[in-house]
């Protein structure tokens, strides 16, 4: 019973903050908002021990209110909550341009139910709606409190992010119609469905996940989102948001489909190769510092999409240890740009350079999260990347480990370029005579820092949990 | 060949030969009157096929009152009586549909029927009828009776300006002219309520440009408001 | 030999047509409280649909003309509340005069009386009977506003064009008892032997006949014209009961009658030039006129499986005209009595100054293209492309899916367009946001109007999460 509380809270809280939120005066809201993002940090960490839930909602659609947490979305929650709170606390320090914070407070906590339902959601139909919950929260975000191109950027993206969903849509009622059930724990292994609805399902998912994830070549919604995007839309859309792909084509394209899995696995760790090298050699090109980092989020999410390719059990726990690193630093990265382009005015690398004389403290963060992000042992990038490389390798795919390997070495080029561009030379202008990191960005980046120590030195933290249920998923080879 | 078949033969083509007239023709009174003709071959082919009461009811309502009802609109709106050019619209698209559809519905009657040989019904006596509708049609008569006391009110409505007629917004706007009015001369100047100054608690954006003095406004709504039909003068 | 009658089944159209006589006897005895009359009479409409037993009567021998059931009563019921919505919008008009008051009520509480005919309809006459009592107070409130320009065009447009249909669906009904020799909505089935050619015309004129009222292309070219010529009360009732009626009617035919074809064309042809024409609309009425004409195309939709996507058109439909009477009512509230729609640029930044209206309109958007947080309107999308998928009809749920990205765009443009900074003028001022704020004045909105609005939104929202209720009573 308590159990079955504690994961209802996990969602209700952000709701019942969200509508709080925007009723009360500007700065108190904020700062309300900040303490229920902190309350469903602390029920997210604790959903661990609760229980499943499955309610009646509505018969006729077949659509339960089926919640449950495992070992393959427990981190992911965590790490949502985690960003949630962190963006508030930045919120309340820190509103951009364009609206009022309150609202802002608002919507990303309504962001936080929508992408905590995914994560929690048992049921296809009820992940389908808080699939589509973030839409237009997201849109909202960019759309007002954005950089200079922010209408077409926001447009852009929501109208991608629809088509991938309604594809979703077609897909799960594929699988209902054929299945006669959308519980995705009676689905599992397969749930009874013939080959082609198999493989038709899957195809129809691959294509939504891909949208989503972003898979290249569909990924051109996310340069021109991440770069307009506010600091804290940033954090939350490549921490998070992409992350509801990944985890879209684990628990449902291998868990619910794993024959038409199977069947595709090869098309798919091609594209993943070709997004890997792709990301890394557009990334060398680019000259404005978010763009960069949205680029880096395409070929990271190239190894995450070949290790869930390969469909070997290190395969997956590549995916899901890679979700969670990358979740962690891009967040951390998406921070430390916002806090330079707001102390620069400018996010242009050539306008940008010599930040290891003016702000050390500030250049070394940089560093550490650039080398985190290359995949540096001991840090929490490296495990992703070396483990899809392993499994590619052991599924027999020797090629493209070759190549997602040479890409892997690409990513530490742009890397150590962006960092010698911004932290090395002399001082620019822009980056003279800049603020020190305020208190407040400390509390926001510190447990970010940490965590990233701490996965890279201890994968273990989030593998293990896994474990079980990668049996609950099957069909590993 | 028996006697019914020629008779319907023979009111089928003036129903439909006065029909072609009637939209054809380019004069709206003798318009009417072939709407008169036409109908009435209607009622005889009714009362060829023994339907005297829908033949009778016929001639009532559809000869007596609308006919005389349109003929009555015409005189008194004044409507042109002589031939007036834009009666009559280009023909070929709606003889060619007209023809379409016509050949396509005798085509498909001749499909399905052929030369079935069908013997003459019972005569459709006002007993018949009664039985009919109201054994088995009540409802639908009742639910009509709404529909015409509705028709009748809106009727009223569309014809009567005066019944509630609109404060004038500060800026009149000329009516467009409807399609089927030729330019009247407006010769009789209507009774029109004079304008109360109307109290304006919030001022809202008034894209058109404003006239230039009120009386002059109300003498231009007055000559460029075509009147609509059906003007019963000093009700 | 009679048949026999059920006055308590009745209940529903006595009430309404009761409802619409009281409206007179109250404008001829007091000349006042007409508008009250008519709010209170749709009221009890509505109670007496629930209340009513669901019984049949007009009867002979099994084929009944008044066919009850919850389906029927629920439909009823919404007329009626349509009904009492527009009427409550239309207080700010009616009071300063801008239609005869008593006429007015009573013409849209007669068309009620049809509305709730149509709902119980048993047989085609009375369907047709009913869709023109539906129909034909509409053609003269359309036109009430003839001072102005594109009122009396709209009127004519209008009558004409439903003139022709109910004469083109009258030729199908005759032909369909031709072939059949029944015009009984429970025993309609197609023509055998000789008569099948004769049979699948009558069935094809009737669609066709029924179509133009629920204006799918190309039957639709009449709707923009007339909902922007209309009084803007008046276009939501035609937007959502006119609609609803013919929704009834199309549904009553493919039941029983094979029309898998021309409904599928219909459907696919309806949403993608809806959806097309409406993202290059300018006014905010005609926007909303294409943007329900794309919306029956995906009540058309689940129709091609005949009676097995019924329940699922039904359920659309419903959910859409809350969605749509909350969007007319939240124009109607910003833009006031007096005044036509206006252009989407009258609306930037309405969003900032009305709090609550711009919410209102954005949930009403986000329902009609199918997004949180207009729940309902995602429940609508997902019950017609789950019926189209159960029913074989994978490649028209592809469309329906294509259509709703497509359609996001425009809803999306008018709600940005809400919150958008307001335009810089040409010349350069202190303060722009003072000057704007005094030549866009905020609107005082009637408190019946707000009335309309709070109901219709907490019905959408409570729908929304809860749409079980209406499946349930859709099903019985």
């Amino acid at each position: 019973m308590i159990g079955q509380v504690l994961l209802v809270a996990v969602l209700a809280l952000p709701a019942a903050g969200a509508l709080v939120t925007a009723l009360l005066p500007e700065r108190t809201a904020r700062i309300t908002a900040t303490v229920f993002a902190a309350l469903t940090l602390i029920v997210a960490a604790s959903s661990w021990s609760s229980q499943d839930v499955s309610w009646l909602w509505v018969p006729r659609l077949g659509i339960n209110f089926h919640l449950g947490v495992d070992g393959i979305s427990y981190p992911l929650v965590v790490l949502t909550a985690l960003l949630t709170v962190l963006c508030c606390a930045y919120t309340v320090w820190k509103v951009p341009e364009g609206g009022s914070g309150r609202t802002l407070s608002a919507l990303i906590l309504v962001l936080e139910v929508g992408i905590l339902g995914t994560f929690l959601a048992l049921d296809l139909v009820l992940f389908f709606v808080f699939f589509e919950v973030v839409l237009l929260p997201m849109y909202a975000v960019i759309a007002g409190w954005g950089g200079p191109n922010r209408r077409a950027a926001a447009r852009k993206f929501v109208l991608y992010t629809l088509a991938g969903s309604v594809l979703l849509l077609l897909g799960v009622f594929t699988v209902v119609a054929a299945a006669g059930t959308s519980d995705m724990s009676l689905l599992a292994h397969g749930g009874g469905l013939s080959r082609t609805t198999q493989c038709v399902a899957f195809t129809l998912f691959a294509l939504a996940f891909a949208v989503k994830a972003p898979l290249w070549p569909l990924h051109t919604w996310l340069p021109a989102a991440h770069t307009e995007a506010p600091t804290v839309g940033s954090v939350l859309l490549a921490g998070v948001m992409l992350k509801m792909g990944t985890y879209g084509l684990i628990r449902i394209g291998i868990g619910v489909t794993p024959e038409g899995a199977y069947w595709a696995s090869w098309v798919l760790g091609a594209f993943a190769v070709a997004a890997i090298v792709a990301g890394s050699l557009i990334c060398l090109r680019q000259t404005e510092l978010k763009r960069l980092i949205a680029y880096s989020s395409v070929g990271h999410m190239g190894f995450v999409l070949l290790g869930i390719a390969t469909q070997t059990t290190a395969g997956v726990q590549a995916a899901l240890i890679g979700n969670v690193a990358h979740g962690i630093i891009t967040g951390l990265l998406f921070f430390l740009a916002g806090a330079i382009k707001d102390r620069a005015h400018t996010g242009d690398l050539a306008d940008l350079g010599g930040l290891r004389e003016t702000a050390p403290r500030l250049a070394g963060l940089v560093g550490f999260a650039c080398i985190a992000s290359l995949g540096l042992p001991g840090l929490a990038g490296f495990w992703g990347e070396a483990f899809a490389v392993f499994a590619a390798l052991e599924r027999g795919w020797t090629t493209f480990a070759v190549v997602a390997a040479i890409g892997g070495a690409l990513t530490a080029l742009y890397f150590m370029r962006l960092l010698r561009k911004l932290t090395h030379g002399p001082a620019t202008p822009a980056l003279t005579g800049i603020p020190a990191i305020t208190r407040t960005e400390w509390l926001a980046w510190s447990p970010l820092i940490v965590l990233t120590l701490a996965v890279g030195l201890v994968p273990a933290l989030v593998l293990t949990p896994a474990l079980d249920s990668l049996a609950l998923i099957g069909a590993l080879r | 060949m028996t006697v019914a078949d020629a008779l319907l033969l023979a009111l089928g083509a003036i129903a439909v030969g006065s029909g072609t007239l009637v939209v054809t023709s380019s004069q709206i009174v003798r318009a009417g009157l072939y709407l008169v003709i036409s109908l009435g071959a209607m009622a005889g082919l009714y009362l060829v096929l023994g339907a005297e009461l829908v033949a009778w009811v016929q001639v009532l309502v559809y000869v007596g009152a609308v006919v005389v009802l349109l003929l009555f609109a015409v005189m008194l709106t004044r409507a042109p009586i002589g031939p007036s050019a834009d009666l009559d619209r280009p023909a070929w698209p709606a003889l060619i549909v007209g023809g379409g559809v016509g050949l396509g519905l005798a085509a498909l009657f001749v499909d399905a029927f052929r030369w079935v040989r069908y013997g003459m019904p019972a005569p459709g006596t006002t007993e018949r009828m009664g039985a009919e509708l109201f054994g088995n049609w009540v409802l639908p008569f009742e639910v009509l009776s709404i529909l015409l006391l509705s028709a009748l009110v809106g009727a009223i409505i569309l014809s009567r300006p005066d019944i509630g007629a609109p404060k004038p917004e500060a800026a009149p706007k000329p009516a467009a002219p409807k399609p089927e009015a030729a330019p009247k001369p407006e010769a009789q100047p209507q009774p029109q309520p004079q304008p109360q100054p109307q109290p304006q608690p919030q001022p809202q954006p008034q894209p058109q440009p404003e006239a230039a003095s009120k009386p002059a406004a109300v003498k231009q709504q007055l000559e460029k408001q075509p009147e609509p039909e059906n003007q019963e003068d000093g009700t | 030999m009679t048949q026999a009658v059920n006055n308590l089944a009745l209940l529903p159209l006595y009430a309404a047509a009761g409802t619409a006589l009281l409206v007179l006897i109250c404008d001829l005895v007091f000349a006042r409280f007409q508008l009250v009359a008519g709010l209170l009479g749709a009221t009890a409409t509505v109670v007496c649909a629930f209340l009513a037993p669901a019984r049949d009567t007009f009867c002979s021998a099994d084929l009944c003309s008044w066919v009850g059931s919850s389906r029927a009563a629920l439909l009823a019921a919404l007329f009626a509340a349509l009904t009492a919505g527009v009427l409550a919008l239309s207080a700010g008009a009616l009071r300063e005069g801008y239609a005869p008051v008593g006429e007015f009520c009573f013409l849209l509480t007669c068309s009620m009386a049809g509305g709730v005919t149509v709902a119980y309809a048993g047989d085609l006459i009375t369907l047709i009977v009913g869709l023109e009592t539906l129909t034909l107070p509409l053609y003269i409130l359309v036109g009430l506003r003839r001072r102005l320009a594109g009122g009396s065009s709209a009127a004519v447009t209008f009558f004409l064009i439903s003139v022709i249909s109910t004469a083109v669906a009258l030729l199908g009904a005759a032909l369909l008892y031709i072939a059949t020799g029944s015009l009984h909505l429970s025993a309609l089935t197609a023509g055998t032997g000789r008569f099948t050619h004769l049979g699948t015309v009558g069935t094809a004129l009737l669609i066709i006949g029924f179509a133009f009222k629920i204006a799918a292309v190309p039957l639709h070219a009449w709707a923009p014209t007339t909902y922007d010529g209309a009084p803007i009360p008046v276009a939501t009732y035609l937007s959502t009961a006119s609609k609803l009626g013919g929704v009834i009617a199309l549904a009553a035919v493919v039941q029983r009658l094979d029309t898998g074809p021309i409904m599928a064309v219909l459907a696919v042809l309806t949403m993608t030039v809806g959806n097309l024409v409406a993202l290059r609309q300018t006014r905010m009425v005609r926007l909303l006129a294409w943007s329900s004409v794309a919306q029956a195309g995906y009540i058309i939709a689940p129709l091609v499986a005949g009676s097995d996507g019924v329940e699922a058109a039904f359920a659309y439909a419903i959910l859409f005209i809350l969605l749509e009477f909350v969007a007319f009512a939240v124009v109607v509230a910003l833009r006031g009595p007096a005044l036509d729609g206006g252009t989407l640029d009258d609306y930037r930044g309405a969003g900032r100054r009305n709090k609550w209206l711009g919410a209102a309109l954005v949930l009403s958007f986000a329902g009609l293209a199918g997004l949180p947080p207009g729940l309902a309107g995602l429940f609508a999308k997902i019950t017609v492309i789950a019926s189209l998928i159960d029913t074989g009809w994978g490649w028209l749920a592809g469309v329906v899916a294509l259509n709703a990205v497509i359609a996001l765009a425009y809803y999306i443009r008018v709600a940005a367009l809400l919150y958008a900074p307001i335009k810089p003028v040409g010349i350069s001022v202190v303060d722009p946001e003072l000057l704007h704020r005094a030549t866009h004045p905020r609107l005082p909105v009637p408190a019946a109007v707000t009335a309309a609005l709070v109901v219709g939104t907490a019905a959408a929202i409570i729908f929304g999460f809860a749409p079980q209720a209406i499946f349930t009573l859709l099903s019985r």
